[in-house]
């Protein structure tokens, strides 16, 4: 009896630890859903603030679209741990990876190339050049008049596309963007209003705005702004950063993106010395007082940040075109009355240019006639337009070329839509009819989805007017109206360049900056953080470029 | 060795066994091999004089302090949570009034996630505890500013955090090594008229004293990588309340955020030199150990 009991026992241990093995070993891969019919696309889908609903959409629509050849979608997954790595990670199994198309965050078709010359592959995602040069097709199955490099949003192909030392992949496209995503200032308009202010047109009337609001913080419960120090105080970073090219230009900024200051390579650190980073950080000193957000806020997390600024308890917050579609849940009209606005130009160039008529001497003159020049930019106006406005009303007589300056200043913003992006398996079978999933995304039809289901527009620019009567967002069309100003230029943070080669932080002394700004208060100034971050550099640089073998 | 029995056993030890290899033998090894190599792949001990060079003189996150922190949570499991955890094991196995429920509330923190864990714990300080501390002037301007998870109050409150989570923590082998005390021996020793704390130190001590050794020895490893959740509690680049374990995430965290593919090297190192010196330090303590106690047979 005592022997079959074990045996008994052994079985069941067996039996469990087998089992148990087994569920946890295809447990882990997510993958259990994955259709193995011909016709049906396998998708795993990054899902942060975006949330996944449009893909869903997306997908519906094409398999409508093409229900006589029998296209289907299967969403195999969708989570917020499907970062770039870990795509990389999958797409590196080759054809033992049985998914097709990723819609993705936080990749580069450079670190792809590393990765697969690395493993020694071929490629891992698809080519798709050619895609680029076909045409979207509507939902109807008829093709639109362009191609989708003719319909892609200016400045975004670049991000798509291979630069780098293996040349066979040399200027083509690995990766296709889906979404319009500048991120930036978003005001509650309505409460800013209740203090008598305007939207800040400079760096200057900002800081106004959180003086006056902070006034009556203890009388209102209302900050000037909310952000949060536990894990999103890059926020601040990304909308800061465009006061660099608004000072030095789009050039200076990458040449901080790359370190490549000039020819040679011993002179990257050289790219620290700009002034452009003292002045943006003379604006962080001020606007990161702790005194102008609500208490904890270098412990707070970023969706406590969100709740409050929602609540109307703060009335900036540097923020994303997704505040809306990730705050929907809980809070769908508040986040409609959001509005992004433009970043204000930093008042330092008002100053540079010498818009007081007198060299920059008397600075709040400066900040005067650089506040009516980006208002009547904003209105449209011509440059002699603006020339005679500004001397009939200040009496100063500024140039065309600063005009031409404070006006390319003002249509820079950032943009995070290059960063989310679609990847396809270079070794799926079924590459056409993801390529055809791609055109029906790039239509117009695919771009209405995109607005109805996450109030964003679509990576490539609608040739008709979307219908917004049904799902109108007034946030939305904030966002959508800064990335299409006539000549706008967007930054992105991309690492690149001799920087992302030497692992060289963006900020090596201070690298969570705002955090350190703030919590200084007021002892740590710009001029003693680009001084040491000067000095880390030049003492830096050339072991790491010796280690680079350069 | 039958048959049969033989391929149960090959069974139940391949998928441990290939665990081990990929994630213990692999890791250490290329980790090894890493903190040799420079960015061409050739030999080089550079990433040694860097690690030198940064413990002398931080460029960046300070490594040293990191070390000195982990020392520090290291020293607060061995020297408070551990006695405090064998105390409350015997409790429970003395089966003290209300045991079942504090068998679940001390088992609690270990079934529930660390994240979970965290995020509680963070609400409960940040929230409505800093607020009325502040409200009775308990704490200052700059903590209510900054919450209790940033600045030099930070490594405090997640020590505090170690300390709270730690209790439960070895509980299920001591109370199962009490279990194996014979009964005859406790009878007796109350027959004697033994109290509650001398049977604890003079009886049930000594006779799990392999255990309590053994789970010493087991907790010297990680002296110069001890962590309470610094990540979870503080989020990144938390310089004030860094260890060694958070300052090697931290670092390859930010190295792959920042799309960089060339810098393991250093941590590498780091991990080899934390190895190099965690060694003889256990060696030492396990000889110790061993040499001063008696073994005990019941």
């Amino acid at each position: 009896m005592k022997k079959i009991t074990k045996k008994v026992i052994a079985v069941l241990m067996t039996t469990v630890f087998v089992l148990g093995s087994a569920v946890g070993v295809t447990g882990c891969s997510k993958k259990t859903n994955v259709s193995n019919e011909e016709t049906t696309l396998n998708i795993r889908a990054f899902s942060a603030g975006w949330g996944v609903e449009y893909i869903k959409a997306l997908a519906a629509s094409f398999q409508a679209a093409y229900a006589k050849e029998g296209y289907k979608v299967n969403i195999v997954s969708a989570d917020s741990g499907l970062s770039g790595d870990t795509v990389i990670n999958e797409l590196l199994l080759g054809d033992g990876n049985n998914i097709d198309m990723y819609f993705t965050s936080d990749i580069t078709t450079g670190k792809m190339v590393f990765y697969s010359e690395a493993e020694g592959l071929d490629m891992i995602a698809a080519d798709l050049s050619e895609f680029y040069e076909s045409k979207p097709i509507k939902a109807d199955g008829t093709e639109e008049d362009i191609t989708i490099r003719e319909k892609l949003r200016d400045g975004y192909e670049k991000y798509m596309t291979y630069y780098g030392d293996v040349e066979k992949y040399n200027g083509k496209q690995y990766c296709f963007p889906t979404k319009s995503s500048p991120n930036g200032l978003i005001v509650n308009k309505a409460l800013l209003e209740t203090y008598g202010l305007e939207v800040p047109k400079t760096t200057d009337e900002l800081i106004n705005c959180f003086q006056v609001i902070s006034a009556k913080t203890e009388e209102t419960g209302v900050y000037p702004t909310a952000w949060a120090g536990y894990n999103a105080a890059g926020y601040w970073q990304s909308m800061t950063e465009v006061w660099v090219p608004q000072y030095s230009g789009m050039e200076a900024y990458d040449k901080y993106l790359t370190m490549e200051y000039s020819e040679d390579p011993s002179e990257g650190w050289k790219v620290y010395e700009d002034p452009a980073w003292v002045e943006n950080l003379k604006v962080q000193e001020v606007l990161l007082n702790l005194d102008y957000a609500p208490p904890k806020t270098l412990s707070m997390d970023h969706t406590t940040a969100q709740h409050l600024f929602m609540k109307g308890e703060a009335v900036f917050m540097t923020n994303g075109a997704w505040l809306q579609m990730e705050m929907s849940a809980n809070y769908k009209e508040e986040a409609g009355n959001m509005t992004m606005i433009a970043t204000p130009v930093i008042s330092a160039l008002g100053v540079k240019l010498g818009l007081d008529g007198k060299g920059g001497a008397d600075t709040k003159k400066c900040d005067t006639v650089l506040s009516q020049i980006v208002g009547l930019l904003d209105e449209g106006k011509a440059a002699e337009e603006i020339i005679s406005a500004v001397a009939v009303q200040n009496g100063v007589a500024v140039t065309v070329e600063q005009v031409e300056a404070i006006r390319e200043a003002r249509l820079i913003y950032t943009d995070q839509g290059v960063k989310e992006v679609v990847v396809l398996n270079a070794f799926s079978e079924k590459l056409d009819i993801a390529k055809l999933f791609l055109r029906f995304i790039a239509s117009d039809d695919g771009g209405q989805i995109m607005y109805d289901y996450c109030h964003a527009y679509p990576a490539c620019k609608p040739l008709t007017q979307l219908d917004t009567t049904a799902n109108k967002s007034a946030f939305a069309d904030s966002t959508y109206a800064i990335a299409m100003r006539e000549g706008a230029q967007f930054i992105f943070r991309r690492s690149d360049g001799d920087r992302a080669l030497l692992n060289f932080a963006f900020w090596n002394k201070y690298p969570a900056i705002q955090k350190s700004i703030a919590e200084s208060r007021g002892k740590l100034t710009a001029e003693k953080i680009m001084e040491a971050e000067i000095e880390y550099a030049k003492k830096t640089w050339p072991e790491k470029v010796k280690a680079l073998g350069e | 060795m039958e048959r049969k029995q033989f391929k149960f056993v090959a069974m139940m030890l391949f998928f441990p066994i290939l665990q081990f290899l990929i994630f213990y033998v692999y890791i250490n090894a290329s980790s090894f091999v890493l903190a040799f190599t420079n960015i061409e792949g050739k030999f080089t001990l550079d990433n040694f004089k860097e690690v030198l060079s940064e413990l002398k003189e931080p460029s960046r996150m300070n490594l040293m302090n990191s070390l000195i922190r982990s020392v520090i949570t290291w020293a607060g499991n061995l020297f408070i949570v551990f006695p405090v955890c064998i105390l409350f094991s015997y409790a429970l196995y003395k089966k003290v009034k209300g045991a079942n429920i504090f068998r679940v509330l001390f088992y609690m923190p270990g079934m529930i996630g660390s994240v979970v864990m965290t995020t509680m714990y963070r609400y409960m300080l940040d929230g409505v505890l800093l607020d009325v501390f502040y409200k009775w002037g308990w704490v200052s301007k700059e903590i209510y500013q900054s919450g209790f998870f940033y600045g030099d109050v930070s490594f405090k409150s997640v020590f505090i955090y170690g300390m709270w989570i730690g209790v439960g923590s070895h509980l299920v082998v001591l109370t199962g090594a009490l279990t194996r005390i014979p009964e005859e021996v406790l009878e007796s020793a109350k027959l004697d008229g033994v109290g509650f704390f001398r049977e604890f130190f003079q009886i049930a001590l000594p006779l799990i004293w392999p255990t309590v050794s053994t789970l010493i020895i087991y907790q010297l490893g990680i002296i110069f990588t001890a962590d309470s959740g610094t990540y979870l509690l503080t989020g990144v680049w938390n310089d004030r309340a860094s260890t060694g374990n958070y300052y090697l995430f931290n670092y390859v965290y930010e190295m792959t955020n920042s799309g960089n593919m060339n810098g393991a090297y250093y941590p590498a190192t780091v991990g080899v030199i934390i190895t190099v010196l965690t060694v003889p330090f256990v060696l030492i303590v396990r000889h110790f150990l061993e040499k001063h106690t008696d073994s005990v047979e019941y």
